[in-house]
């Protein structure tokens, strides 16, 4: 930003400014200088985790996402012989690759891989990065933000048993693409009419624009591709964790096709004592198969409430 | 007041492994290995999930009515006079419908094979379409097998009944 020319202007007319710039050198050892820190001398921090162990969860933590697979749809029957369609997620070995530097000690960061990938496919780069790590190299890689107290240690790997029976989660994955759309599909617009004369006009947007300022302002909505962006779906019940095929079943239609990597995160849309059912022991800050309780290999989500198919009362 | 009966109820049914927490029900019976084919290497988890889901709502054998390869006299065929008795709820106790009709159409599905009967209830056309393997549904039984109906899908007897809702048999079996 400021050229050398113009320091050096500054410092032959201001022996003052000189000094200062002399101080806050590289080379410079006084104390000054290493408090005033240059871009790329950034604190990072990052929680050092050496050993995984059980901690408790409180109302103010975060615990790490999962990748997750998505593998169909089927549909199951809730405790009340309501029928609930269900999407399979199976987690297929999901690992903590890396802990992030963030900016702030605060602030936390996972990076979680999930999958496999071929030596062969990986590029030097991300091989490195992988080896230096002690982790296979992963299909898919993501980073979760969680608080500094659930930070796991580098290689834990992640199963279905993360999750608890009822909780709630936010699921991410690309929408399906749906290619170049015109304006009616893709942003609802109702077109003109079927008949009464209409000439070679049923799905067109119609006018653009005004008279003044006599020009198509930049985002207007016309055709053009649509779908294949990211879509969040929250607030889905897990309904039932699957330990054997490590898999877990979420009430409703999750985002994309199947076989693709859907990210899933504690919901955090929600006042925080609905996240979890009541009297749930969630597994903090994941699921530790020497430390935290045995589970039998299938649990099911009590949905709770009254029987719907029992008349009320009023 | 219900909630706390089948909250008590849940807590005294046999628990897997000591594990009892409120929120949660484990399924009976519990698979320990997920159901395989011997000579699969790569299981498909959906193909696991429909075998081990149906296994598990055969509690009376009702998927054998539902298997396309068995010979017509032991599985469920379009054209058959069949009863099906429902729970009205999942309460203990709960009073049960009955309904009788012709099986017009089987959809085969895995864990969401359904069926249609049609029968004439006072002069009118109902027609009532039955998951198989929904906990709701108590018994299916097949009062009389069809004779003589050369289709899959038997929805042409909406328009052309013919002499179908005339037998005697479903009218005596609807009593």
């Amino acid at each position: 930003m400021f050229s050398r020319s113009f320091i050096l202007g500054r410092a032959i007319a201001n022996p003052a400014f000189a000094q200062k710039i002399a101080a806050q050198s590289l080379f410079s050892t006084s104390a000054v200088a290493h408090k005033a820190r240059l871009p790329h001398e950034k604190l990072r921090y990052a929680p050092k985790v050496s050993e995984l162990k059980l901690g408790d969860y409180t109302a103010k933590s975060q615990r790490v996402g999962v990748i997750a697979r998505k593998k169909g749809m089927t549909g199951m029957w809730d405790e009340w012989g309501v029928r609930v369609p269900v999407t399979v997620l199976q987690l297929e070995k999901v690992q903590v690759v890396s802990i992030i530097k963030t900016s702030h000690p605060d602030c936390a960061r996972l990076q979680i891989g999930c999958g496999v990938r071929k030596e062969k496919n990986t590029s030097k780069p991300l091989k490195g990065h992988y080896d230096a790590n002690g982790v296979e190299p992963k299909a898919k890689v993501f980073e979760f933000p969680i608080t500094p107290d659930a930070a796991l240690p580098v290689g834990t790997e992640i199963t279905a048993a993360h999750f608890v029976p009822g909780q709630l989660v936010d699921v991410t994955a690309p929408g399906l693409g749906k290619g170049f759309q015109g304006v009616m599909k893709r942003w609802g617009f109702s077109g003109g009419r079927a008949s009464h004369g209409n000439s070679l006009a049923h799905r067109t947007p119609g006018s653009t624009g005004n008279i003044n300022p006599g020009r198509v302002y930049p985002g207007k909505k016309m055709p053009g591709r649509m779908g294949g962006k990211n879509v969040t779906v929250i607030r889905l019940p897990v309904m039932k964790v699957d330990t054997a095929l490590n898999c877990i079943w979420v009430k409703g239609p999750v985002p994309g096709h199947d076989e693709q990597f859907i990210k899933v995160r504690d919901s955090t849309k929600l006042v925080k004592h609905r996240l979890f059912p009541e009297g749930a022991a969630v597994p903090f800050p994941t699921y530790i198969p020497g430390q935290s309780p045995a589970l039998p290999r299938e649990t099911i989500a009590k949905v709770g409430g009254q029987d719907p198919l029992i008349p009320s009362s009023d | 007041m219900f909630c706390k009966q089948l909250l008590s109820r849940a807590l005294t049914r046999p628990i897997f492994r000591s594990f009892s927490q409120a929120h949660v029900i484990v399924p009976q019976p519990q698979f320990d290995k997920p159901l395989v084919l011997p000579v699969k290497k790569r299981p498909n988890v959906m193909k696991v999930i429909e075998r081990e889901s149906i296994s598990r709502a055969n509690v009376d054998g009702r998927s054998d009515l539902f298997i396309r390869r068995a010979a017509p006299r032991d599985r469920l065929c379009a054209g058959d006079i069949v009863t099906v008795e429902t729970k009205n709820s999942m309460a203990e106790g709960a009073a049960t419908s009955s309904f009788t009709g012709v099986c017009i159409a089987i959809y085969r599905r895995g864990i969401d094979t359904s069926f249609i009967l049609r029968n004439l209830v006072q002069k009118v056309g109902v027609e009532m379409r039955f998951l198989a393997y929904s906990p709701l549904v108590k018994r299916i039984d097949i009062v009389h097998k069809g004779v003589g109906f050369r289709r899959a899908k038997l929805f042409y007897l909406r328009e052309n009944p013919g002499k179908t809702f005339q037998l005697k048999l479903l009218r005596k079996a609807g009593k």
